[in-house]
């Protein structure tokens, strides 16, 4: 049994982490235009992805509230794929030209003078701050077993060891090595590319909604054993931002008539609700058994669905 | 008919040709554009560009849309057109305010730079090049009624018009007006923004699942309450995935019918269907 106390913070932890995202990168930002540090200047943009990620994030899940109508009639939930794959292209644009920027800088110029201490104050800061937001993120996240906000945590976790990094390459430059400041910066902005890629990449496999494997195996596992039916044909499950949409084709007996065939689509409805979260709508479709087979096949188009099994 | 053969294999080819030649005129007049700073060949550069995109849009969802559904992507590759038009009018829009923005600032500091012949000349190859294609483009649609094909040349005609835009601001500043080059960058730059935001539009909807028209809704909703097994069509939902139409019908059939009774109305429900629509990628009955 979840506690109510966990459930509120729950409600609560998106917004506290996006407060303490932002609030780094101010203070990043600040330190960092002070001490001349490139690699603080990189982490506080790391700070700002993870702010404005989870804005559009949050800003999605409201819409995709809407219901429905005439123009949509699956409602808005894949904007959130829209808005995600936008916004991590651009930030990866960003962090591609200042990796440009860095490495010309590095090669051309040269440090001028090794980046401030202070740079170190916010570094330290920014580690602690991170260091209780995840913790408090993985408490939530393993209580309400919510992936989501456990994925959350995560960053936390990532942007906690970029600020050690930047104590490293402070530390580094001031002791002889002067150019590890803007190696540092050059990193950290590979690894924003490299975690904006992948968010680029998970938005356009719901775009094209890329099969999902383990639901459809899990959706099989569960409507299997219900009484009657015989075989189950084509699984297709596909998200629509939060939303999980299904469509099952099952085989039943030819000789039943339909109103016991809706006795038992009823029954996979209730089976899929109850056990798997999030779905927004379960699709059956009624064949009989006697050798025929997905109907997808009878459609007189070459983009006809290839028979899962 | 060897002659419509012909005109199919001139569109075929055209398609190519029209992507290579704007691809090749945007990388022309983008580097001649910014080198004499003529904003107005720069922003006719990104009409070049738009050219590209919508052409290979087009081209993917000719090519890719028509690869079957497979086990990883279940419902086919047709959103692979609105991904391409949406990532890239993105591009183009950022693309085009930070030219307006910079043709603005010129526009009220009155730092034009000179007119030179360079970007006369890049203008009048671009002029040249895009109503050659276009002619090639209207003819082949005459013959073959393709609406893409259309499409296709409008886009080059736009393209012609915004080069002949920058003849006449090159010209104008050799005769002393030198406002013009940026007047004009700031006119065709606002074209451009409402063509990226249409472009990204038509994508964006179609990803987040449109329906198809409203009209073609009818169109089944006519067919289905002609069939005397169909007692009530309790919803039709559809959905673009690029070219090709998904049906979900949520229809009563008399419950006294066997599942093979069923079965058999279906297949009449969904060749009824299939020969009303074009594009039609599949369609679920599903008995409520």
């Amino acid at each position: 049994m979840v506690e109510q106390s966990c459930v509120n913070c729950g409600k609560r932890v998106e917004w506290i982490v996006l407060g303490i995202n932002f609030s780094l990168f101010l203070l990043k930002g600040w330190f960092a235009l002070l001490s001349h540090s490139k690699a603080l200047l990189a982490d506080s943009f790391e700070s700002l992805v993870n702010f404005v990620i989870t804005i559009v994030v949050l800003v999605c899940l409201r819409m995709a509230s809407n219901n429905a109508d005439e123009k949509f009639p699956y409602g808005y939930g894949k904007v959130e794929f829209l808005a995600s794959g936008i916004v991590n292209m651009l930030l990866m644009i960003v962090a591609i030209v200042y990796v440009f920027v860095s490495c010309s800088e590095m090669i051309l110029i040269g440090p001028e003078r090794p980046p401030g201490l202070i740079a170190i104050v916010a570094a330290v800061v920014s580690i602690v701050i991170n260091y209780i937001a995840f913790g408090y993120g993985r408490c939530v996240g393993e209580k309400l077993g919510s992936s989501a906000i456990l994925a959350n945590a995560q960053i936390n976790l990532t942007d906690l060891v970029t600020s050690a990094a930047v104590i490293v390459a402070v530390v580094g430059s001031r002791l002889g090595i002067p150019r590890l400041d803007h190696i540092t910066a050059i990193v950290i902005c590979v690894f924003i590319i490299k975690v904006t890629l992948d968010g680029v990449k998970k938005a356009i496999r719901g775009l094209m909604d890329a099969s999902l494997h383990a639901e459809e195996v899990h959706i099989r596992d569960l409507i299997e054993n219900i009484e009657g039916i015989e075989r189950v044909g084509a699984v297709r499950a596909r998200l629509a931002g939060r939303n999980l949409f299904v469509d099952v084709d099952i085989f039943l007996p030819s000789d039943w008539i339909l109103s016991k065939g809706l006795g038992t689509v009823s029954k996979i409805k209730n089976v899929l609700c109850k056990k798997i979260e999030n779905i927004s709508d379960v699709s059956v479709q009624l064949l009989p058994l006697a050798g025929t087979d997905s109907p997808m096949h009878k459609t007189d188009h070459p983009s006809g669905h290839a028979n899962s099994d | 008919m060897p002659e419509k053969d012909k005109c199919v294999e001139c569109a075929e080819q055209l398609s190519w040709v029209g992507i290579w030649d704007s691809a090749f005129l945007a990388l022309f007049k983008g580097v001649v554009g910014i080198l004499t700073g003529s904003r107005a060949l720069t922003a006719s550069a990104l009409y070049s560009i738009h050219d590209v995109i919508s052409g290979v849009a087009v081209l993917i969802g000719f090519k890719v849309a028509r690869k079957p559904a497979d086990r990883e992507h279940p419902y086919g590759y047709g959103n692979a057109e609105y991904i391409v038009c949406v990532f890239t009018s993105i591009l183009l829009l950022c693309a085009t305010v930070f030219l307006l923005a910079d043709c603005i600032r010129i526009f009220f500091l009155g730092e034009h730079s000179p007119p030179n012949i360079a970007a006369l000349m890049a203008a009048i190859v671009s002029v040249a090049a895009n109503e050659i294609i276009y002619r090639f483009n209207i003819c082949s649609y005459k013959r073959l009624n393709s609406p893409a094909l259309l499409a296709h040349a409008k886009h080059h005609r736009a393209d012609v018009i915004s080069s002949l835009a920058v003849v006449v601001a090159v010209v104008g500043g050799a005769l002393g007006y030198h406002f013009l080059d940026a007047a004009v960058a700031i006119f065709e730059a606002g074209h451009l923004l409402y063509l990226s935001v249409e472009l990204f539009h038509q994508g964006g909807s179609g990803l987040v699942d449109r329906a198809i028209k409203e009209s073609d809704v009818s169109l089944i909703r006519q067919f289905l309450s002609g069939m005397a097994e169909v007692k009530e069509v309790k919803d039709i939902k559809t959905r673009q995935i690029g070219r090709s139409v998904w049906v979900d019908l949520y229809v009563s059939l008399p419950a006294d019918k066997t599942i093979a009774e069923i079965n058999t109305i279906s297949a009449r429900i969904r060749y009824g269907i299939a020969n009303k629509l074009e594009y039609l990628g599949n369609i679920n009955v599903i008995c409520e």
